[in-house]
């Protein structure tokens, strides 16, 4: 990378080559395996943009850890958000991609928030359940499931700028 | 398999598009800070000059305790801000003795002008015409050191939390205006201080704040 920052096109060829392996096992334990290649052409484009905040005094480990660990959080955000806005039971009978990506990356959020509200996101944006087959399979009222989905989104969104790289 | 020929494609354009990039320098940013503080005492003591009871105030030591709040206010964000600007967050503590011992020296100055806190003085203080001047001096001092730095610094960054390097760049730039102004200034309440130098440091940090939405993102 220091090379890199002289411009030396050479290096920076063989270090952009070697970290595409790297970001693609860091992102293959995190994400679903449809969303790596996008995170690790994501990760390059960052470091290509913001490479003058590497301090050539400190390792280059924990510094391209720290991209690509905010490009994840960036992504979970995004996923979150999209999975409030978009996934419901509207969507039953035509799950995209995208569907697919998301309910694996909630799943993996799911343990950041208490376990009732986790328990309601599980069955009603992952197995698609009704709010009405959630109320009744839970206990509580439907108006109720709908705000306890929407504070466990809210918690989940807050949780991920705190996701700890084991998550 | 194609998605993958992506990437490839990528890594050619990133290699091809490689230029030398001179890296983000701490002791860069202390300088451009610091010849802005200069250049912002020396338009406020040649266009408005050092302030008239300057004997009494060296005296009473108001002409050190008064822009030594908001240097050591100054010094403590830019600390902070260097803290900040790479995306490995690297906060040490000690960093935050400038901005403990400014708060220190207000709180002291809180106490010693306590008796005369809400005084019919102080209070008639506070309707000095010439206020508008620190509001504006503060404010557009700022606003330009802030725009200067923008450019120099803040929009090369990388910040795990891009709000509140904003904030500390609005914080920073106000700080630094408003040890220029207190050269000049004569009003030592503590409550002239809150009001019209806090309130547009305030503005300053609030806006690099809302600034920092949109043009920190990475």
């Amino acid at each position: 990378m220091r090379a890199a920052l002289k411009g030396d096109q050479k290096a920076y060829r063989l270090l952009l080559t070697n970290l595409r392996l790297w970001l693609a096992a860091y992102f293959t334990k995190r994400v679903h395996y449809n969303a790596v290649e996008d995170l690790v052409q994501d990760t390059l484009l960052t470091l290509h943009a913001k490479r003058q905040t590497f301090d050539p005094h400190y390792s280059f480990g924990p510094w391209i850890a720290a991209v690509a660990r905010h490009r994840w959080i960036d992504h979970l955000r995004a996923t979150l958000k999209y999975v409030e806005t978009q996934l419901d039971d509207n969507f039953l009978y035509q799950e995209t991609e995208r569907d697919a990506c998301a309910k694996h990356d909630v799943k993996a959020l799911l343990k950041l928030i208490p376990p009732p509200q986790a328990k309601v996101i599980e069955l009603v944006k992952l197995r698609e359940l009704s709010i009405e087959e959630v109320s009744k399979q839970t206990g509580h009222s439907p108006s109720s499931v709908k705000v306890m989905v929407h504070r466990g989104m809210k918690k989940m969104m807050a949780a991920v700028e705190e996701v700890q790289d084991d998550l | 398999m194609k998605v993958s020929r992506m990437t490839d494609q990528l890594i050619k354009h990133l290699v091809s598009d490689l230029k030398s990039l001179e890296p983000l320098i701490n002791s860069k940013l202390w300088m451009h800070c610091t010849v802005c503080l200069l250049i912002m005492a020396g338009i406020v003591l040649a266009m408005m000059g050092l302030r008239a009871d300057y004997p009494t105030a060296i005296q009473d030591g108001a002409m050190l305790w008064k822009p030594g709040i908001f240097l050591l206010a100054w010094i403590g964000s830019m600390l902070l801000i260097l803290d900040l600007s790479r995306p490995i967050e690297r906060i040490e503590k000690w960093h935050f003795v400038p901005l403990f011992l400014a708060g220190t020296i207000l709180l002291w100055q809180m106490i010693v002008q306590l008796p005369y806190l809400f005084s019919s003085d102080a209070t008639l203080s506070l309707d000095d015409p010439n206020a508008i001047y620190c509001l504006s001096v503060i404010i557009g001092g700022g606003g330009i050191a802030m725009a200067m730095s923008w450019k120099f610094w803040f929009s090369r960054t990388a910040s795990p939390n891009p709000t509140t390097l904003g904030a500390l760049a609005g914080f920073s730039v106000g700080c630094l205006a408003a040890t220029g102004y207190a050269l000049h200034c004569d009003k030592d309440g503590i409550l002239y201080l809150f009001i019209y130098y806090g309130t547009p440091i305030l503005i300053l940090s609030v806006i690099g704040s809302l600034l920092s939405k949109r043009l920190l993102k990475w």
